[in-house]
């Protein structure tokens, strides 16, 4: 007998949630334990077969009835979330050396259990709800024992409360399937979206969240967390194709996001430390996503590739401020102090989409987008452009400071046992090469990004086709 | 012995006083109160009056016997709420911490009114809670800012009351039980509002769950708040 494939994505995660909760005093053995589970929850994921007939496993068939409403699996929705695992175990395998708060690891795996019902469920109303409850159990993520990240835990919380009554009315509107009410359903589509993916005005708890939580939460936050959000968002746009019609509804969504890009130059250029320069610059990237979700039948699909180039650059940020911490009460720069900032300046020029970074892609794609002839927003480039110099501006600014706060350089004449524990060392090394290697690959990103856009919003497919690297 | 206890229906009977313009007038003045005053005994009380008054409201939208889930999540959240702020000592500093060494919980700064020592932001929380209850007051009455679905205007003037007061209250404060309390009222006025809209039980269900795991993250959130470890950062 086979169980409903969706059951997997739900329930999966929700033993590894039980049995780290249960370790949760070792965090180090909880974050161990949970990588293994990750990965494992990563092959089952990724060789699901939906097709009940077909289907040897233990896990067959799209659809789970739940109290008389249905959860369905597509085949999009299943590689996106073998994309989530493969990213959680990679988040959990470095916490084992730089250990996050102690509910990190349960409360990581809870938060996807319920996202994957949310992107499953349907109607959107009970996704709305469900949204709500993984915000709810992200704020155990969040908190890092210090007042400053419950503070913005609590922030992260009421923004997505107060988008929920909007998507609630709003898919209650398009359930009673009246014309009459499409004005209003763009709107609160519209201000909802800015509340979830933090579009300006709403994008006030991104910065508190980057500076106070532990290194690696704004990696789940915004590389998994989001994507999750990113793809109800797509799915709730691809059930009522109607609204990328709304030239009103694209067009504000697309001031939103370059108002948050803009504002993200200038607060990083304004910057006093590493944490707010990294959290100005996430500006950026969510601005420029924000965009491109706006920009024609491509645009999606280089949103979503600006989503995996954006969680690698946020982890290599994390652990390099980690290290820089770690190592602020050392005399000397130690070989594995400039390889902490090299991971820092490495993740953050990503986040701006310099050239040679995985982020330069999807920035590269929004600047092209947006200088096409038909597009009409050729001057929002000098606008684009002008915050990226901004944004670099306050990254150089921050990098000369570290360089010249603590002490002199690197003290060659040491013996490298002295100035480098080797573990470290590795990590940080094979970060940046992992970094490099996408640069010279960027297809294992792009080619990822094109086939989930095309299964995700099959209205986008027969663009796509001929565009797909 | 239980033989002769009220009903549902009794109760609803002996309190039909209250409903209508009294239960939203209620809601508005519980709601100014979580708004205006610190203590968190207060505020707790504040809270439950304000569910058991929104209660009387439901009841115009839902059937009665739907509607007392309301009561019963609304109580549910100020229990576990109330229990949380007893063993965070009601936001107060533990017994055994001195203010220097609790560097994050500083005592809130006081003037002597009268007998009374008094919080200095009180003014301000008072004069901007009247402003919103003016505001909720004036719009409520306009027939063009009348909510769809809800005929009668004292829903509407709840629904405003409780979404109004509970983003004052959200937007004043970083304490997280006190900024909660806000963010439950403002899921209540919207809840009122949504009812209008749909009656599925399922959705009800939704709803009173998503409350209680709010209360929850809350509860959790102001519990890290006052760790002691915490107060020491």
């Amino acid at each position: 007998m086979s169980l409903p494939a969706p059951l997997l994505l739900m329930g999966g995660p929700l033993l590894p949630a039980l049995a780290t909760a249960a370790l949760r005093r070792w965090p180090r053995l909880a974050a161990g334990v949970g990588a293994a589970c990750a990965l494992l929850l990563w092959r089952l994921t990724a060789s699901l077969s939906l097709d009940a007939a077909s289907a040897a496993g233990l896990f067959a068939g799209d659809t789970l009835l739940l109290l008389g409403r249905s959860l369905t699996l597509s085949e999009g929705v299943r590689l996106a979330f073998a994309l989530l695992y493969g990213g959680l175990a990679l988040l959990l395998l470095l916490s084992i050396w730089l250990p996050q708060g102690s509910d990190f690891t349960p409360a990581s795996f809870a938060v996807l259990s319920i996202l994957s019902a949310a992107v499953m469920a349907r109607p959107f109303s009970f996704a709305a709800l469900l949204l709500l409850a993984a915000a709810a159990v992200s704020t155990a993520v969040i908190q890092a024992n210090r007042p400053d990240s419950a503070d913005a835990a609590l922030r992260y919380l009421v923004f997505v409360a107060l988008a929920t009554p909007l998507f609630l009315v709003a898919s209650w509107m398009l359930d009673s399937g009246q014309l009459s009410l499409q004005g209003t359903v763009w709107r609160l589509l519209l201000v909802g979206f800015a509340l979830l993916l933090a579009g300006f005005p709403f994008y006030i708890w991104v910065r508190p969240l980057v500076v106070a939580s532990s290194s690696l939460t704004p990696a789940f936050q915004f590389g998994l967390v989001q994507f999750g959000q990113f793809l109800l968002v797509l799915a709730l746009l691809q059930e009522n194709p109607w609204v990328w019609g709304v030239s009103a509804f694209l067009e504000l969504l697309r001031w939103s996001g370059l108002l948050t890009l803009a504002l993200g130059g200038v607060l990083a250029l304004v910057s006093r430390d590493a944490g707010h320069v990294l959290g100005s610059l996430l500006l950026v990237d969510l601005g420029g996503t924000l965009l491109l979700l706006t920009l024609g039948a491509t645009g999606p699909a280089a949103a979503l590739a600006a989503f995996l180039a954006r969680f690698g650059a946020l982890l290599s940020a994390g652990v390099g401020i980690t290290v820089l911490q770690r190592r602020r009460a050392q005399a000397d720069h130690t070989l594995v102090w400039w390889l902490g900032l090299a991971a820092f300046v490495y993740g953050a020029l990503s986040l701006l989409g310099f050239p040679l970074t995985p982020g330069f892609g999807p920035r590269w794609g929004l600047v092209m987008l947006l200088a096409r002839p038909d597009s009409g927003w050729l001057w929002a480039v000098g606008m684009v452009m002008v915050a990226l110099v901004a944004g670099a501006a306050g990254l150089v600014k921050c990098v000369r400071t570290l360089v010249e706060m603590p002490a002199g350089p690197l003290q060659f004449s040491r013996s490298w046992r002295d100035v480098a524990d080797r573990p470290t060392t590795i990590i940080l090394i094979v970060l940046l090469l992992g970094a490099l290697a996408f640069v010279f690959f960027p297809q294992t990103i792009m080619r990822q990004a094109w086939e989930l856009a095309s299964l995700l919003a099959p209205i986008l497919a027969p663009l796509l086709a001929p565009l797909q690297p | 012995m239980f033989a002769d206890f009220p009903t549902l229906f009794d109760w609803l009977a002996r309190l039909q006083f209250l409903q209508g313009f009294p239960a939203a007038y209620l809601v508005l003045l519980m709601a100014v109160i979580i708004v205006v005053v610190r203590d968190w005994r207060l505020t707790l009380l504040a809270l439950l009056l304000l569910y058991l008054a929104a209660t009387l409201l439901f009841v115009e939208l839902l059937d009665p016997r739907l509607a007392v889930v309301k009561a019963f999540t609304g109580m549910f959240v100020c229990l576990i709420l109330y229990v949380t702020a007893r063993q965070v000592n009601w936001g107060k500093l533990p017994v055994d911490i001195s203010p220097i060494e609790a560097v994050q919980l500083r005592a809130e700064r006081q003037i002597r009114f009268g007998p009374y020592l008094l919080p200095t932001t009180l003014p301000f929380r008072l004069f901007l809670a009247l402003v919103m209850a003016l505001v909720v007051w004036t719009v409520g009455q306009q027939p063009t800012f009348q909510l769809p679905a809800i005929t009668q205007p004292y829903l509407t003037l709840a629904v405003y009351a409780l979404v109004g007061m509970g983003v004052l209250q959200v937007s004043l404060t970083a304490e997280p039980l006190k900024a909660g309390t806000g963010l439950l009222m403002f899921m209540a006025g919207f809840e009122l509002f949504y009812h209008a809209l749909e009656q599925s039980v399922l959705m009800l269900a939704a709803l009173a769950a998503s409350n209680l795991v709010l209360a929850l993250a809350i509860a959790y959130l102001t519990q890290i708040r006052h760790t002691p470890g915490v107060l020491f950062d």
